[in-house]
């Protein structure tokens, strides 16, 4: 049984729709909802943490369905996109508030709080009123209390927003370790590049519909209809595209002299990358760096959504 | 330590029972009420009709020349009570207390926190209702219980209490009656609303407007005046006449606890509506 699974899951708002006929399972480690504003990301986590119902389908998180059942809330942690601190108390009264409501004790909630301002950061800010932190603070305060019980389901949504470079790097260091001890991880993003250092483990979405899911290496072989890129650096580009240019599977090739660089398209990129390491054995062709534009997130993004 | 290392949390003791949850809101929300000043000093306000009870009680046993027009019976609960809530301290305390305890967690993304913890909706209307049922206690049952320690304190013998034995638990239940009443209401305008403002305003104008705008219609209509039961203020004072055992024949107060109990299980609907399926779409 997976941790979370949606079976063909819809969720309407009035005659908008936001997710279409989404079926997907989550295992433990961290996987990443990537997709432009609108794509239905959000729409999937609020399903997932039971902050919505679906419209049609079915949600199930650790063997039920989450709506409304503190069961399940009890073993997930959720970093919203978007709360403001209104409440006039400090960061550490406020943490271990809502730890209270997770059902510690006075001294074990007051212990968590502490401790989990500290692991974010915030340990000289404790006693500070949240309502005088900056964006950055509160988003670590998010992480913080969406951590501090211990859950087995985390859910992030937009976690990096309004975080400064070390906080960046600090958060994606700890999706990525809680992702390997073990927990079900789940990130939302639109920032690719952040996305690919937390996980290889993408559901890509666009227009509340799933357009394509898993690794992102499987992804791009789903993809062999398209046309892969082969960039390569050579020397001598005028001599390497004569020698691959009457290869079957070539869809297009073009060269630059001034860059070094010859690009390819082909259908056929392993035979193409088996090819050019003969030449190279050969000493038909001598070869700098060979890379793919098309094997990294951004890529497949743009080439699923069309945009 | 880095962010990472959860290891110490592993937790192994037992977790409090639901209702403690709905205590730690009540308690956070109650905290933050009487930090501000001007709570504390509506409050103060509130206990004014107090002293002037209390010096009525005074006189009555230490002044022999005022006797004759200063007693003091079991209708001066009932009117202290009743005048709570005529007179706006009431009110004026479900207001603040009330009106943005759910509007304002709507607004503020605060809603979701909440959703998103081991707590039922039940719990969490609980802990919003708790702190806004207390302050009306504090200015209807605690005042009233106060004034009878005031006459237990200088009264030479207990004539009202032998006149009318059940005098403390009728206070006792209309004050728990006015509380549960304006409470509900309350929350069930709070939670139709984003802004603590707009269901401020509407819990106000639904509150005294129901009366003046009917006696009004009544009047430009030339008919007899609207029973108490129509408006919100009238029914509750009406309603006193049957926790205190004195309905007379020109009283509706039957018919005011029937509008009451109608106007409450109407709230209670509002917010099962609201809250026990609410989502979290933005």
């Amino acid at each position: 049984m997976s941790v979370i699974a949606l079976e063909a899951v819809s969720r309407w708002y009035g005659n908008v729709l936001g997710l279409s006929r989404v079926s997907l399972e989550f295992e433990p480690g961290v996987t990443a909802l990537l997709g432009p504003n609108g794509a239905g990301k959000s729409t999937l986590l609020k399903l997932v943490t039971g902050l919505l119902r679906p419209s049609a389908g079915t949600v199930s998180v650790l063997g039920e369905a989450p709506f409304a059942n503190p069961t399940i809330y009890a073993r997930l942690g959720l970093v919203p996109e978007e709360e403001e601190f209104r409440a006039r108390v400090s960061a550490v009264d406020w943490l271990e508030y809502l730890l209270r409501l997770h059902g510690f004790g006075e001294a074990d909630a007051a212990a968590r709080a502490r401790k989990a301002l500290s692991e974010v950061g915030l340990d000289s800010a404790a006693e500070t009123r949240v309502t005088t932190f900056s964006r950055g603070m509160k988003q670590r305060l998010r992480i913080a209390q969406a951590v501090a019980h211990d859950p087995d389901i985390l859910v992030f949504d937009e976690p990096l927003t309004g975080l400064d470079p070390v906080g960046r790097r600090d958060v994606i260091d700890s999706i990525r370790r809680w992702g390997s001890q073990g927990k079900t991880v789940l990130v939302s993003s639109h920032i690719l590049h952040e996305v690919e250092l937390m996980t290889r483990e993408v559901v890509l979405m666009n227009a509340g519909k799933v357009m394509a899911s898993g690794n992102i290496h499987e992804i791009r072989r789903l993809m062999e209809a398209h046309p892969h890129r082969i960039l390569i650096t050579t020397p001598d580009p005028k001599r390497l595209a004569t020698r691959l240019i009457d290869q079957d599977g070539l869809h297009s090739i073009s060269f630059s002299e001034e860059r070094s660089q010859v690009e390819l398209e082909t259908q056929e990129p392993d035979r193409f990358y088996a090819l050019l390491t003969e030449l190279v054995l050969d000493d038909a062709a001598t070869i700098h760096e060979i890379s793919s534009p098309d094997d990294n997130l951004e890529a497949v993004f743009h080439y699923l959504v069309g945009k | 330590m880095p962010l990472h290392d959860l290891s110490y949390q592993r937790f192994e003791g037992g977790r409090t029972e639901q209702l403690a949850r709905s205590l730690a809101i009540a308690r956070m929300t109650t905290s933050l009420l009487l930090k501000r000043r001007s709570f504390l000093l509506l409050l103060c306000a509130c206990w004014i009709p107090v002293i002037a009870r209390a010096a009525q009680i005074y006189v009555a046993r230490y002044v022999p020349q005022a006797s004759e027009f200063v007693t003091v019976t079991a209708r001066l609960w009932q009117e202290f009570l009743t005048q709570q809530v005529e007179y706006l301290p009431v009110l004026l305390v479900a207001l603040y207390a009330g009106a943005g305890a759910i509007s304002t967690d709507l607004s503020s993304g605060a809603f979701v926190a909440y959703l998103s913890k081991p707590i039922s909706r039940f719990d969490y209307f609980l802990g919003k209702a708790i702190p806004v049922f207390l302050a009306i206690l504090v200015v209807t049952l605690v005042p009233a219980l106060a004034l009878f320690g005031v006459y237990l304190s200088v009264a030479n013998d207990f004539g009202v209490l032998e006149t009318a034995p059940l005098l403390p638990l009728s206070v006792i239940a209309y004050s728990l009656w006015i509380g549960l009443y304006f409470t509900v209401f309350v929350l069930a305008i709070s939670c139709l609303s984003r802004s603590g403002r707009v269901a401020g305003a509407g819990f106000v104008a639904l509150a005294l407007g129901s009366g003046i705008v009917l006696s009004g219609m009544m009047a430009a209509l030339r008919l007899p005046s609207p029973p108490a039961s129509l408006s919100m203020i009238g029914a509750t004072i009406d309603s006193a006449h049957v926790f205190f055992g004195n309905v007379s024949s020109g009283d509706t107060p039957y018919l005011s606890i029937v509008a009451m109990t109608s106007l409450m299980l109407l709230s209670a609907f509002v917010l099962r509506r609201r809250l026990g399926s609410a989502e979290v779409a933005s």
